[in-house]
Formats: structure tokens, C-alpha cells, sequence
């Protein structure tokens, strides 16, 4: 029996075949749909692992400064 | 020349350069000859720099002959995977519809190895946008699949697929390959070389095709990891063009005896095949040799696929107009002509999930 369809998936497919089913074969539509659902589970592994208000990203923000007329940083933001 | 030099290591060959027992032009036209005779045949090379490089050589004799002697690359001939700007020759990023693509400049690797005096003899084939589509089997260049020296039914490895054969095969005493998730690691294992993939940041990006700003790292190929230490202290270091190039200070001194202290993920060969295993706790012996070993384990996180997360919508983003435009239909590999249409359904909160990253 087949798998019963993952909404999310077809909602996102259903974009997919908007923007470039005229390019695409009927084996290559099928094929993407796999890959998003492949997509969509990824994702849900992510959200999964809870994270608080206070959780930084790995990499921080930083914006970027010119440097001073008398040389150095913090003439300004960029 | 004799073709004895042909497998020895870099710093064996810049003594021989450097006591003139071998001059560079000789060298490099060894090399040329083979890059160009013997390159066809493992698909390894996209442009052969013959000018270039006799160019370079014939400054590096005259130069060790009147005493200035840059160091222990100076007069090696290399190859660079043909993702790195070059001034004097295509830059194809190993896709037909980069074939014709030329730059004015230097990409910063190229340049600091000019410095150091090393001969830059070809430009070497590789999985065409370094992989960032998605490819699912070696046919993904413009110049074919890239063969393993070692078993010629066999794939050399990739997306440094060329960097890896050139080496293996004496057709450059080293090469310069980039890594986003594996690209110098898998062609340096599956040809027998060492490869060094650098810390994030340790040698900058500028010049190089850009396919994931986060993940994307410059680094060498060669036959030993001592002459990966000697590549990799002439590449290092800040660059005003690349912010993300670290300022903190690379040297390599082979002579320092370090205490290592080696991790080995607990799973790290479930699934594996009982030769691959077998091959690995022979490598672990070899590292209790120089240090401990110590089994670790990670936090259970979702790694590879944040990893994967990221490098896909990176890379969508990094060739967006190629995806839009339906140009994916010129690469070779047939499944990278529909793939990377379904990034466009990775949405922005996921795409910034860094975390665990």
C-alpha cells in the first residue's frame, strides 16, 4: 500500500510544479517530490531540537564597520 | 630528465631544486609532458599552462642561481582544481556553461603560492560546481568522469576529482583542491594521498567559485601529509579580500614533536564493509603511534542534516540565476538538470537554522 501523501510535502510540491512543470518531465516532477519530502523531514529533525528565546546562532552577527578617519574601527556601519 | 623524481615528496624535490641538482624548467617540463601525454587518459586535466609555467620556472632557476631561494616550493610544479581564478587561463568551475569563462586576476591561493615560488602547470578537472547540485554519480564534468589511477574502473573521488588523479598519477607533485562537504577527503582516500582540509577560515576564498559561504575551504592534495603541512604554510593567513580569512598565525615546523590527542566517533564504521574496518583500525594503530586515541561521542543532534540544510540552500543561492534561467540543463550529470529546483521549497527559518550548525 502506498504511503498516505505528507501534506506539507504536496503543498510545497504543488509550488515546485507552478514554477517549472513546463520544463520538467512527469519522471522528473516525481522524482522532486521525493526529494521534498526528503526536505521536509530534514526539517522537522531540526525544529525537533528545542531551542530557547537565549539561544545564539553558531555564527554571530556582526555588523560590518569602516574604519575612523584617525584609522582604527568604528568610523561607522557600512 | 629522469623520471625517478616523479613520486617524491615535495620537500625531497625543493632540495633538489634548491642544491641544483634539478633545474625547474627541467622539472616542470617532466611534468608538462606527462599533464599533457598522460592527463587524457584519466580525464584529471582541463588546461595545461605550458607557458605559464616554463615562465615561472625559468624565474625560479634564475632566481635560486643568484641565491634567493624563496623556500621549499620554490620551482614545484602544481595543479590547481580549476575552480581558482587564474589570470593566464580559463576558469571553467568544471561546467559546460562556464567553459569560456576567464578572470583579470588571481585568486589569493594562486597568488601566495606564486610568492612562494611554486609553478602553477595546469588546471585540473572536477565535478562540475564543485557538486552543489546534487550529483549522484562521477559523469558530472564537461571533461567526463574523473578515473582512478589505482583501478581504472573505479572514480577517482570528488569534487577535487582531478586534484586527486593528477596527484596519484605524477602528473603534479601536489595540487590544490577545495572542500564544502568532503571534496578533498574523498578523492585523497580513494587515491591513496594525503589531503589536508583546513580549518574554516585558515586560507582565504577569494578567487575561488563560491558554492557555500559557510562551509567552503581551500586546501592541498599531495603524497605526503608533511607536504601538505609545507602547501599549507604557504597558503595560510589573513586577506584584506576575504573577511572570513583568519588573522591567527599558521606555522608548520615538521620537526616539532606534538602530543596528540585523537578523537574517533564510537559508530564511525557501522555499516562499513569488514575491509574498510579493517583498513581503519590499522590507521588508528598507526595514530597511537604518534598520540592517543580516544573514543568520543557527539551531542544527538540532527547534524547532517542541518549540514546538508545549509549547503543547499547556500548553494541555490550561489547559482540562482543558473537555476531560474533552466541553464542546469547544459551541465553533464542529467539529475542536476531538475534537482535543485526543490530548494526553492526550503523555507527561511529552516534555511537560518544554525544551532547545531
Amino acid at each position: 500500500m502506498a504511503d498516505t501523501p505528507d501534506p506539507e510535502t504536496e503543498v510545497l510540491f504543488e509550488i515546485i510544479r507552478q514554477r517549472y512543470a513546463a520544463r520538467l518531465t512527469a519522471e522528473q516532477l516525481d522524482e522532486l517530490r521525493k526529494i521534498i519530502d526528503g526536505q521536509v523531514k530534514a526539517a522537522r529533525a531540526l525544529r525537533a531540537v528545542r531551542l530557547t528565546n537565549a539561544d545564539e546562532p553558531s555564527q554571530r552577527f556582526e555588523p560590518l564597520t569602516l574604519p575612523s578617519p584617525e584609522g582604527g574601527r568604528g568610523g561607522g556601519l557600512a | 630528465m629522469s623520471a625517478e623524481v616523479l613520486w617524491r615528496p615535495v620537500r625531497e624535490l625543493g632540495e633538489l631544486l634548491r642544491s641544483r641538482k634539478v633545474r625547474a624548467v627541467e622539472l616542470a617540463e617532466l611534468y608538462l609532458d606527462r599533464l599533457e601525454r598522460i592527463g587524457p587518459r584519466y580525464n584529471a586535466v582541463v588546461t595545461v599552462m605550458r607557458d605559464h609555467a616554463l615562465g615561472q620556472a625559468r624565474r625560479a632557476d634564475a632566481e635560486i642561481a643568484s641565491g634567493r631561494w624563496r623556500g621549499p616550493l620554490h620551482g614545484i610544479p602544481y595543479g590547481a582544481k580549476d575552480l581558482l581564478a587564474t589570470a593566464g587561463a580559463p576558469t571553467t568551475w568544471g561546467a559546460a556553461p562556464y567553459r569560456e569563462q576567464h578572470f583579470d586576476f588571481d585568486a589569493t591561493v594562486i597568488r601566495k603560492l606564486e610568492v612562494a615560488g611554486a609553478v602553477l602547470c595546469a588546471k585540473l578537472a572536477m565535478i562540475e560546481l564543485a557538486g552543489g547540485m546534487g550529483y549522484r554519480q562521477p559523469n558530472a564534468s564537461f571533461t567526463g568522469p574523473c578515473i582512478n589511477p589505482w583501478a581504472p574502473d573505479a572514480w577517482s573521488g570528488g569534487s577535487s576529482s582531478g586534484s586527486g588523479a593528477a596527484v596519484a598519477s605524477g602528473l603534479v607533485p601536489f595540487a590544490i583542491g577545495s572542500e564544502t562537504w568532503g571534496s578533498i577527503l574523498s578523492p585523497a582516500g580513494y587515491c591513496g594521498l594525503a589531503g589536508l582540509r583546513p580549518t574554516y577560515g585558515r586560507v582565504s576564498r577569494h578567487g575561488a567559485m563560491a558554492l557555500c559561504w559557510t562551509l567552503d575551504k581551500l586546501g592541498p592534495l599531495a603524497l605526503t601529509a608533511d607536504d601538505c603541512g609545507l602547501v599549507l604554510s604557504a597558503i595560510a593567513g589573513p586577506d584584506p579580500a576575504d573577511p572570513t580569512a583568519s588573522d591567527r598565525v599558521y606555522r608548520y615546523d615538521a620537526a616539532e614533536r606534538r602530543s596528540f590527542r585523537f578523537g574517533v566517533l564510537r559508530d564511525a564504521t557501522d555499516g562499513c564493509e569488514e575491509a574498510v574496518v579493517k583498513n581503519f583500525q590499522r590507521s588508528l594503530e598507526t595514530l597511537r603511534t604518534m598520540g592517543s586515541v580516544e573514543e568520543v561521542t557527539l551531542p544527538d543532534l540532527p547534524w547532517e542534516q542541518t549540514t546538508r540544510i545549509i549547503l543547499q540552500v547556500e548553494a541555490a543561492s550561489a547559482f540562482e540565476d543558473l537555476i531560474e534561467s533552466g541553464g542546469i540543463t547544459g551541465l553533464t550529470a542529467p539529475e542536476v538538470h531538475f534537482i535543485p529546483y526543490a530548494r526553492d521549497t526550503i523555507r527561511a527559518t529552516t534555511r537560518w537554522w544554525r544551532r547545531a550548525a
